[in-house]
């Protein structure tokens, strides 16, 4: 990636680490909680990134963990058509925010999994609130199935 | 797909399983009430039933999970549904993992994470189940069908009711509904059905669609064609007398007229003074119109996405794969440079090998190994195509309404314009000369004509295309062919068997859902005459031909066959079953019989092994060393599907 000046300031803005790192431990915290112990395999970051950020998607997630990833993939074909491809394109943010979680003892790297080390209680406020939501559902929503059902499923592998 | 494990799961957590050889005879032999039924009823269950039809007995009563692992090509799947509550008559909730190398979980891992229709629609893309539709004939009330793993799996049991019945073929034949959608999905399983029949279906019908349109558009413009020049000497009087032309020179050049007429529209249309509000309302209805295009454009954008999803899919894999591809890769560390001395984070070389890092590869090595051959199924293209193309529809009506709108303003503001300085009547004449001007302006073109002329014939080809591709003779050609096929390698089996009536044509009749033979006198129905023996002689038999079949022309229908009891009516009693040895059998001929059966059954799947697999659950307990090799469990002397200690460990409600 070309160093912080140097990117556009949109997209720096849109998918700067420190953002990523927060959906990240998120999603992490909340996957832990879900399974009762269970850490979150590191490369399913790479999956729970570009579901929270991309817009269409995330508006469609579900309210619940109650719908079934296999019923929600199945009913938005479109979204599944396209994953793979932003998958691919969000890996190095995703790889930077991994890092910044890392320094800032947002994450910590345990035996290859996450463990997420952010307090539970935020408020955040607007745009960021959806964010926030998204991530934690994606933790606890991903921790109901193998992580290899979840890439099998959404049609990527790590 | 083939079976490698059926598992019951106790509610205190033990777990009974049984293992099966793939591409073998596998024969559970045992006595009565032991559980052998069962296991078709559960592997029925795990693939998706929802009705229960599992026994209800305290000792059933002590399972909570029933489970099996399929052997895919590649993959793995497990399938687990939780046992329904005593007294329910249906369940939905089901479990599915996929990994190539799926272990047995334990009960506390045991989730629902979806239900009995995702499960068949997931397991039956992934044999390659593709996205048909078979349209119902027109006025019929009956929905529109596609075929799923739940339709496919009724071609692979048999249970100890129907193997030897005579009035029906195919396995749950006799329930309501289930004679329609096997007439309607064997002719797809049997490859005479094109796989997109659905999708051109669909294309056909908007096709005649705009067929339609186009000659109805054509028909307009050649009315208002005729006629052209009278009409429009009479408007140029009309707007003289209005004092809207001051030149009163006749002309009969048409191209002139219509000038002349035009700036007659023209006539004193520079008084712009419109309101405010309408501007304003003006400005909005263009913001909207261009939002409308831009949704559109997104979705044209979404389509090509999924046409190109399908054209990387049929690069990458064969006819059987089709609706299958390639996980898509995420290339989180570089292959070549694996092992503990590049960082996953950030792809450098490490100068220390660092412990962190080496787990994050094994996870990272763990996850990919559980991948390394899954394939995606693709989401349900044909679906999402309608879906979009519907909504693009409505956008477009929108924006029709929106610009209809926007016109309406553009006339008021010129009405407003001419009313205030001139006389109604000038107005009135020039809506109507503009109007009029509207509609011959293109209409009265030749070339214009003539790009209507092609459009209808453009539509036209299109339409016969799609018939053609349609063609309901092609499919009943392709039909006979599959049939015929299968008539040949039935008859052989029947005379293998010697069956009553093997030596004539023994042919499957897909219409009535039975076996038929053709003869002098006419065409008679196997089912209905002969004995017991015969019967489940010619199920045996239409059975094994078809999934030769299935196996030769790489069907997606799962590559196995589960037959109950196929022997039932050669034990003359229960005391014999109870042993099951072949001295019990009373005649000379059916201990003849019943070895031949079982070593069709083994020649058969011997011949198309690997990719065929049968389990017999029988009575029979031959001495044959090739049968002895087959028996993978022998229920006998207490040994049960459900060992008799869950009785007293699990605590029944």
């Amino acid at each position: 990636m070309p160093s912080w000046t140097q990117r556009p300031q949109a997209s720096a803005a849109f998918l700067n680490p420190a953002l990523v790192a927060a959906v990240t431990a998120t999603a992490a915290r909340d996957y832990e909680r879900a399974s009762s112990g269970a850490l979150m395999p590191w490369p399913m970051a790479f999956v729970v990134a570009p579901l929270v950020l991309h817009r269409p998607t995330r508006r469609v997630l579900p309210i619940s963990t109650r719908t079934h990833l296999a019923n929600w993939v199945a009913a938005h074909p479109v979204l599944v058509a396209g994953m793979g491809a932003r998958c691919t394109s969000l890996a190095s943010p995703v790889r930077e925010g991994l890092r910044f979680g890392l320094r800032h003892q947002m994450l910590t790297i345990e035996h290859g999994f996450l463990k997420s080390s952010i307090p539970a209680k935020s408020h955040p406020r607007g745009e960021l609130a959806d964010l926030i939501k998204a991530a934690s559902l994606m933790g606890r929503w991903t921790s109901k199935s193998e992580p290899s059902t979840v890439f099998a499923l959404l049609g990527v592998r790590p | 797909m083939q079976i490698r494990s059926i598992i019951l799961y106790s509610k205190s957590g033990e777990k009974r399983v049984l293992d099966f050889r793939l591409g073998e005879l596998n024969i559970v032999t045992g006595t009565s009430q032991t559980g052998k039924s069962a296991l078709l009823d559960i592997v029925d269950f795990c693939l998706g039933r929802d009705e229960a039809t599992l026994p209800i007995s305290p000792i059933f009563n002590t399972v909570s999970w029933y489970a099996v692992i399929l052997q895919l090509p590649d993959t793995r799947v497990l399938a687990a549904r939780p046992a329904p509550r005593p007294g329910a008559k249906s369940v939905t909730n089901a479990m599915l993992e996929v990994g190539n190398s799926l272990g047995v979980p334990e009960l506390a891992d045991l989730r629902v994470n979806t239900d009995s229709t995702q499960l068949r629609q997931q397991l039956g893309r992934r044999i390659g189940i593709g996205a048909t539709r078979s349209e119902s004939p027109s006025g019929s009330l009956l929905p529109a069908l596609s075929a799923n793993l739940g339709h496919a799996v009724l071609l692979c049991l048999q249970n100890q009711d129907e193997v030897a019945s005579k009035r029906s073929l195919f396995h749950r034949q006799n329930e309501r509904g289930i004679p329609e959608s096997l007439k309607a999905t064997i002719p797809y399983f049997l490859g005479a059905v094109p796989e997109d029949q659905a999708v051109l279906q669909h294309q056909l019908t908007q096709a005649k669609r705009a067929l339609r349109r186009a000659e109805h558009t054509l028909k307009a413009a050649q009315e208002t064609h005729q006629g052209i020049e009278a009409r429009l000497e009479s408007l140029l009087g009309e707007a003289r007398v209005h004092g809207l032309l001051t030149d009163n020179s006749v002309t009969s050049d048409r191209a002139a007229a219509v000038a002349a007429l035009q700036q007659a529209v023209s006539f004193q249309s520079t008084r712009g003074s419109a309101d405010e509000d309408q501007r304003r309302q003006e400005l909005r209805l263009t913001e909207q119109t261009s939002a409308l295009r831009r949704q559109l454009r997104s979705l044209a954008e979404e389509r090509q996405l999924l046409n190109d999803l399908e054209t990387q899919a049929a690069g990458y894999t064969g006819a059987v794969a089709r609706g299958i591809s390639r996980l898509s890769a995420l290339d989180l560390v570089p292959d070549s440079v694996a092992g503990e001395h590049s960082c996953p984070l950030c792809g450098h070389d490490l100068p220390e090998p660092d412990p962190t890092v080496a787990d994050m590869h094994t996870t990272l090595s763990d996850l990919r190994g559980q991948l390394d051959s899954v394939q995606t199924v693709n989401p349900r293209r044909e679906q999402a195509l309608r879906e979009i193309e519907q909504t693009a529809a409505r956008l477009r009506e929108q924006l029709q309404g929106i610009e209809g709108a926007l016109s309406i303003i553009a006339e008021q503001r010129n009405q407003q314009a001419g009313l205030l300085g001139q006389a109604e009547a000038q107005a009135f004449t020039r809506g109507r000369i503009s109007a009029y001007l509207s509609q011959i302006s293109t209409a009265s073109n030749r070339a214009h004509l003539q790009n209507l002329e092609s459009d209808v014939a453009v539509a036209q080809r299109l339409v016969q295309g799609l018939e053609e591709q349609l063609d309901a003779e092609a499919i009943d050609d392709r039909l006979t062919h599959s049939i015929s096929y299968l008539s040949g390698k039935m008859t052989g089996h029947a005379r293998t068997l010697r069956l009553e009536h093997g030596d004539r044509l023994v042919r499957l009749d897909l219409k009535k859902l039975t076996v038929v033979a053709d003869t002098l006198e006419g065409i008679t129905e196997l089912l209905r005459i002969g004995s017991g023996k015969n019967h489940v002689g010619y199920h045996v038999a239409a059975h094994l031909a078809l999934h030769q079949y299935f196996v030769a022309n790489s069907r997606p229908v799962p590559r196995f066959l589960m037959l109950d009891q196929p022997t039932q009516p050669y034990y003359p009693s229960d005391m014999a079953k109870q042993r099951g040895r072949l001295e019990d059998i009373a005649l000379d001929e059916d201990r003849v019989t019943v070895t031949r059966l079982f070593e069709l059954m083994h020649e058969v799947t011997t011949e198309l092994s690997p990719n065929f697999q049968m389990i017999v659950s029988d009575h029979a307990d031959l001495p044959h060393p090739w049968f002895q090799d087959s028996v993978r469990y022998n229920w006998r002397n207490g040994e049960k599907l459900i060992p008799t200690t869950w009785l007293n460990d699990n605590p029944t409600r």
